[in-house]
């Protein structure tokens, strides 16, 4: 067997099921090896938008994404993708052909291994053929332990190279043995200590709180210690409608309301949350908290740069499993903030501003994500895109549904309609949709195409201010020329039909209305054009470039 | 950096704003938020003062120095210190000086002076530390052409030890005249929705 066809058989063993990239003469083999076994193949446009891909692709199924390159140009075509994925730490596998080992003339030719440390992932080198099943299996290991992304680098006379009919290939499944994590009963009765002196309890959810579906569990203590719930970014809306006492994102993000009542709080209660200094606001958010931090990691320091007044290691269903029992044997029970005055303040940022700007064929970008949220069924999951119109989808979007945040992980314009090229895979074809900015869509346009050719249904909805939306703005905060940062496009919504697949560019709610229907109707790739205005500053903006109290 | 540069017209007789900048607890009075502590032998005062950013209330707690010139109706404070959480250091000095203003019964007080922040925060707020400093210095400066109208106070017993609330105050003075505040881009003020 050729080492390409052990390469191949090893990414199968492993669960390789969907790959993107794009084929040359270092990775065109092992495509072909793959897709007689059954992979399918996904071809872009670019490198760099298949790791974006193959980065959504893993954010939702929680195993490595595969994307492909062949050597040198294509390699480097991946550096701010891979930049993204390490930073959201995604587990990823980037299979990258090289020029023949030790050809350091060769047109192509690029120290892969020194590119590899500059964008952040792990690398793992195939410099034998009999190797090849090895180094499939440690780079998949890295980065199902590490949680990274992982190039693995094959010379292309390496691949050619002949292997031995080799044993059973054993995946690095195999080699995990993750025992469950049972919290220390000390610590448990040291966070019973600090709850049972608390009167405003305070309980953030993550995204580790949701992917351990610790729902149940969560909502139970809430009840016990009259606590409020609030999630991190990456778990936005996770619960909203489980509970009256749900105050949204903690963070910059959240509501006027919820920075007033998180700000109150004496005790903090971080499950599968980093407790970052985007959730806290380096700690300001919560001045006077003491904090309990369940985490399965064995280390964390929180956003504030301190450890948790009580670290507890454990996972999170046991987690809070033992935290509530413990309290409940000792007959904790605390009102807190589940009082009516509470819910009545609540219940308030739910309703829409009284008045939405009214702009000659320009809509305002609040009405448009209300609309939106009520348009589209729950069961259709967002991804948020970049920009300064990315704040407004983030703040309002209310309606429970799986929502994909991109934000803090290397702060790169246009990712997000990549990511949710990959979530649609991932979710073998079930809609979804995107909201993104104008030069981010554009960044990697031709993408759409890609989602058209593989008929997958994406609704990508462009928020349309005709510009950087947020260099206009901070520029406008800055004293500089916010009309250097206009850039106007054509109707995306024919561009979008050109490209195979359906649009509309829409300039009033009832042409924005009439596009959710036909999508909803018959959900394929689409793109709708929002015309919006760029009178409507949004509130991290009014924050934090004019030091508004919003 | 956030630098102040302001001029405050107060329609009243240098002697009286004289007083009322010389005097801890009134400039306090003119600063929503601060509080005087403890005097210190040297002279030198604690303080607190909590400032909203955004939505976000920060409490900062300084060693405050005023130095007074009185000869030349000029003042200089200087105030050290941290937020409560330790993450944040904030320096700064400011030096005043009352002239006399249009008319024989009106002033004129120019204010100079500089505040550094450095830590977490000052990533967290960018460009509307700024702004935020700039709406203080305004409401401060509103406050004390009231407070200078007031006739002076003689009620307060000389031997009453003031309520922690002195000292701060200064410091409070100094950061409500941080007016007409250039700051500095902050570094790294990336691109994204919020901040990133
Ligand atoms: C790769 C990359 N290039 C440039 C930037 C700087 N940047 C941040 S936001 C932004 C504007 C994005 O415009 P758009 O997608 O239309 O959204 P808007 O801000 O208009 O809502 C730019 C250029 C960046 N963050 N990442």
């Amino acid at each position: 067997m050729k080492a390409y066809e052990a390469l191949a058989e090893a990414f199968v063993k492993e669960g390789t099921s969907d790959v993107f990239g794009m084929m040359g003469d270092a990775n065109m083999h092992w495509m072909n090896a793959l897709a007689q076994r059954g992979v399918r193949l996904y071809e872009v446009r670019h490198e760099g938008s298949g790791l974006g891909m193959a980065d959504g692709w893993a954010r939702t199924t929680g195993q490595p994404g595969v994307v492909t390159t062949t050597s040198g140009p294509g390699v480097s075509q991946l550096a701010t993708s891979m930049v993204c994925a390490s930073r959201a730490r995604t587990p990823l596998v980037a299979f990258c052909g090289e020029t023949a080992w030790g050809d350091e003339g060769a047109t192509q030719y690029l120290d892969q291994r020194r590119f590899a440390a500059a964008i952040e992932c792990e690398f793992v080198h195939l410099s034998r053929p009999d190797q090849a099943e090895e180094a499939v299996q440690r780079a998949f290991y890295l980065a199902r332990t590490e949680s990274r992304p992982v190039m693995l680098s094959a010379p292309m006379d390496i691949q050619q190279g002949t292997v031995e009919d080799a044993d059973e290939y054993v995946p690095s499944t195999a080699l995990l043995d993750r025992p469950r994590l049972l919290p220390d009963p000390s610590r448990i009765a040291a966070a019973c200590d600090i709850i049972a002196l608390s009167k405003r309890v305070v309980i953030i959810a993550g995204r580790g709180a949701r992917r351990a579906g610790v729902g149940e569990q969560i909502l139970g203590l809430q009840q016990r210690t009259g606590a409020l719930l609030a999630t991190t970014l990456q778990a936005k809306n996770w619960l909203c409608d489980r509970t009256e006492f749900h105050v949204g994102l903690s963070g910059l993000f959240g509501s006027k309301l919820a920075m007033e009542l998180l700000q109150e709080a004496d005790c903090v209660i971080g499950v599968g949350a980093s407790l970052n200094s985007y959730t806290t606001e380096a700690g300001y958010l919560y001045p006077d908290a003491k904090y309990i931090q369940i985490d399965t990691s064995p280390h964390l320091v929180m956003g504030n740069g301190s450890v948790a007044d009580c670290y507890i290691q454990a996972d999170a269903v046991t987690g809070v499993t033992e935290l509530d029992r413990a309290l409940e044997q000792r007959a904790v029970r605390i009102e807190g903030f589940h009082t009516e005055e509470v819910l009545h303040r609540l219940t308030e940022p739910l309703q829409a501003p009284a008045e939405y700007l009214s702009e000659l064929g320009l809509i305002d970008p609040r009405e448009a994500i209300r609309v939106l949220d009520a348009e589209l069924p729950g069961e259709i999951g967002l991804v948020l895109g970049s920009g300064h119109q990315v704040d407004f989808g983030t703040m309002l979007f209310q309606r429970s549904r799986e929502v994909l945040s991109n934000y803090g992980m290397f702060g790169a314009i246009g990712q997000a309609p990549l990511l949710a090229i990959g979530q649609v895979v991932a979710n073998g074809g079930k809609p979804g949709f995107v909201v993104e900015g104008d030069a981010s869509f554009l960044m990697h346009l031709p993408e759409f195409e890609t989602a058209c050719r593989y008929e997958l249904p994406l609704l990508v909805v462009v928020m349309n201010d005709e510009g950087l939306g947020a260099e206009f703005h901070k520029s406008a905060a800055k004293g500089l020329d916010p009309e250097l940062a206009l850039i106007p496009t054509p109707e995306l919504g024919q561009v979008a039909v050109a490209l195979g697949g359906g649009g509309a560019t829409v300039r009033t709610i009832e042409e924005l209305r009439a596009a959710l229907a036909e999508y909803v109707r018959a959900p394929r790739p689409t793109v709708i054009d929002i015309r919006i205005t760029r009178s409507v500053l949004s509130v991290p903006y009014r924050r934090l470039q004019y030091g508004e109290d919003v | 950096m956030i630098s102040i540069t302001e001029t405050i017209a107060v329609p009243s007789p240098p002697k009286r704003v004289w007083e009322v900048l010389s005097s801890p607890s009134d400039v306090v009075s003119c600063i929503g938020g601060a509080e005087l502590g403890a005097a210190h032998d040297d002279g030198s005062f604690d303080g607190t003062l909590v400032v909203k950013f955004g939505a976000l209330r920060v409490r900062f707690a300084a060693r405050v120095t005023l130095e007074l010139t009185e000869s030349e109706l000029e003042g200089r404070l200087s105030a050290r210190g941290r937020d409560g959480q330790g993450a944040t250091r904030f320096s700064g000095n400011a030096t005043f000086r009352v002239a006399e203003g249009e008319g024989p019964s009106d002033s004129r007080v120019t204010v100079d002076g500089e505040i550094q922040l450095t830590g977490k925060l000052a990533s967290l707020i960018e460009s509307g530390a700024g702004v935020v400093v700039s709406r203080m210095t305004k409401e401060f400066s509103a406050e004390l052409v009231q407070r200078c109208a007031e006739p002076a106070e003689l009620d307060t017993p000389p031997t009453a030890a003031p309520p922690p609330t002195g000292l701060l105050s200064r410091l409070r003075a100094w950061w409500a005249r941080l007016r007409n505040v250039r700051q500095e881009p902050v570094g790294g003020a990336a691109e994204e929705g919020g901040r990133s």
